[in-house]
């Protein structure tokens, strides 16, 4: 994964780059992991891009204003996204030990 | 006081922090209840160069519940932001402000108001605009038009309005927390007096607050759309809180010079009953309590029923208190008061009873006609006149003297025949004896009201005020 700070990853306004950019670094069996959890509330997530090529192009993913990512439990892989209104729970270890990394870059 | 800073966290979030909630039938308009909900406590009038606001980022919310359950059948939601004309001047206004669009008023506030019921959301309004605070004289030469202009019209009925307005709740603040002095009655208190004198100190002179203001029909908030008439029927009583809610995850992002808001809106400020947070509830639990729901107060059952205040009164009022201070009992009259409302035949010819649920709303019985204002007792129930708290809420209502009263043991005997109230208990005021005390007589002590919507009076001016003179002046009525 290219240097990401904890600052410009935070200020990325597309759920797509932030899952692209944890996705570039990982294995194929997490990127169809992404797709798996539970939303917490709202509107189930739209960050469904499990195995396609190019997840940064799924017209899904485009969203408006900023997306938090809040990474509760490495060990788990408890993944909690918020976004507009909404707060999103995914379980996906893979991703989390990728963030994990990012976090220490 | 009521509950202006009564919990540690809210107390840093002003812009949240609900201050007051009122609930009374009409005076003016009797097919209609309004509502009074305030946020931002203690504003000096002299709060430039950035004067008071709501938040952008909070939703203020109204609830009512209607169907005997603590649950919210009706809520009314608020959301405010904030437009500059000049963002390139420091000027709140770039000269006087004679209209509410007057091009010179920069910094201005607009709003949007809709209602959630079962049948759904529907906004009701939007882009109605907020008087802007009042800076002073110079600058808004004369300031109730602009409050006129900022009372707008509901479609289906009744009005709205947000925006500054005089503090209508009065407390000894310097005193009543300092150990629980109480001026009038320092020679009785354990602690050196420093002082002495027939009155206390108002300590929310002079001060302003941010009002949301709602007057709708009786008939679009009760059950099943009726107009109760008789106070026993069960639609008679509606229960309303108000709650402040922010998003759940904030980013300081110094880079995009804005702070950065995601996720689900989570309750950060509750306020139903005056005074329940702020002397009820410890200061272990008062920020939990602000996050939930009136249904999980059962929790907090214990401190109604033994509340520490009442503990305290014989202690710091040696001899004073003795048939308080020998009462064990669960105190069933505050759980009443507070948590489940008065039922039928408690007090004659009232109740505001909602059921078993333990709650902390204001409840109002809507069928109790409203007293004319030059006749209502400032003691509420207490003296006499059912038309005041703990039946819903009005502006000028005396609810610390009413709680200190209740707490002291003076409504006991409601629940408990066989108990005599201390002398002291029915005696007891923090600022003015409220037997001897009008509506109109509050001026004295520097309180403001009008007769009409929005019932609080217009806000402190920033130049008068702080006043030189020991009661506040308005320099632009």
């Amino acid at each position: 994964m290219a240097e990401m700070s904890r600052r410009k990853f935070l200020q990325h306004g597309s759920l797509g780059v932030a899952a692209a950019a944890a996705l570039a670094s990982v294995p194929n069996v997490a990127r169809t992991a992404l797709g798996s959890g539970s939303a917490r509330s709202g509107a189930a997530s739209t960050a469904g891009a499990a195995g396609t090529a190019g997840a940064a192009h799924d017209p899904e993913l485009a969203t408006t204003g900023p997306v938090m990512v809040h990474l509760a439990d490495a060990k788990t892989g408890e993944i909690h996204l918020y976004v507009g209104e909404r707060e999103l729970t995914r379980h996906d270890p893979a991703l989390a030990a990728a963030i994990a990394r990012a976090a220490r870059a | 006081m009521s509950s202006h800073r009564e919990a540690p966290e809210i107390s840093k979030d002003p812009v949240a922090d609900s201050t007051d909630l009122y609930a009374f039938v009409s005076p003016d308009a009797p097919d209609t209840v309004t509502i009074i909900a305030n946020y931002v406590p203690l504003q000096l009038p002299a709060g430039g160069p950035n004067f008071y606001e709501f938040g952008d980022d909070v939703s203020y919310e109204i609830h009512v519940a209607n169907s005997g359950q603590p649950q919210a059948d009706i809520t009314y939601q608020f959301r405010f932001r904030t437009e500059l004309q000049d963002p390139n001047t420091f000027l709140y206004n770039t000269g006087p402000i004679t209209a509410i669009d007057s091009p010179s008023f920069n910094r201005r506030q607009y709003y949007s108001v809709a209602r959630i019921d079962a049948s759904g959301y529907h906004l009701l309004a939007e882009n109605l605009p907020c008087p802007p605070c009042n800076v002073g004289p110079h600058s808004i030469p004369s300031y109730a038009p602009l409050t006129a202009a900022a009372i707008q019209t509901l479609p289906g009925g009744g009005q709205v309005f947000a925006g500054q307005r005089a503090e209508g709740f009065y407390v000894d603040l310097g005193s009543v927390f300092d150990l629980g002095d109480l001026r009038p009655f320092q020679t009785a208190f354990r602690f050196a007096p420093n002082s002495s004198g027939p009155t206390g100190v108002n300590g929310t002179a002079g001060l302003n607050v941010h009002t949301i203001a709602l007057q709708v029909p009786i008939t679009s908030l009760t059950r099943n759309g009726s107009m109760p008439t008789v106070v026993t029927d069960p639609a008679a009583t509606i229960g309303v809180w108000t709650t402040a809610s922010r998003q759940k995850v904030r980013v300081f992002d110094l880079a995009a010079g804005q702070d950065l808001d995601a996720g689900p809106f989570v309750q950060v400020s509750r306020l139903g009953n005056p005074l329940f947070n702020e002397v009820i509830v410890p200061i272990g639990q008062k920020d939990r309590w602000n996050s939930l729901p009136p249904a999980a107060d059962g929790q907090f059952l214990g401190y109604v029923e033994h509340p520490e205040l009442a503990g305290l009164l014989p202690y710091l009022y040696p001899g004073v208190f003795p048939n308080l201070g020998a009462y064990g009992a669960a105190r069933a009259d505050l759980v009443a008061i507070l948590l489940t409302g008065i039922p039928n035949g408690i007090v004659g010819g009232f109740q505001n009873y909602t059921g078993p649920a333990y709650a902390d709303m204001l409840r109002l019985n809507v069928a109790v006609p409203p007293t004319p204002t030059a006749s209502a007792s400032i003691l509420g129930l207490l003296g006499g006149d059912a038309a005041g708290y703990p039946n819903g809420r009005r502006v000028f209502d005396d609810v610390t003297t009413i709680e200190l009263r209740a707490v002291a043991g003076v409504t006991i005997p409601l629940v408990d025949p066989s108990y005599t109230p201390d002398g002291a208990a029915g005696a007891i005021y923090d600022i003015v004896d409220p037997a001897k005390t009008a509506v109109a007589a509050l001026g004295m002590i520097g309180e403001t009201y009008l007769g009409s919507f929005p019932y609080l009076g217009t806000p402190w001016d920033g130049f008068d005020n702080p006043s030189v003179t020991p009661v506040p002046m308005l320099g632009n009525p």
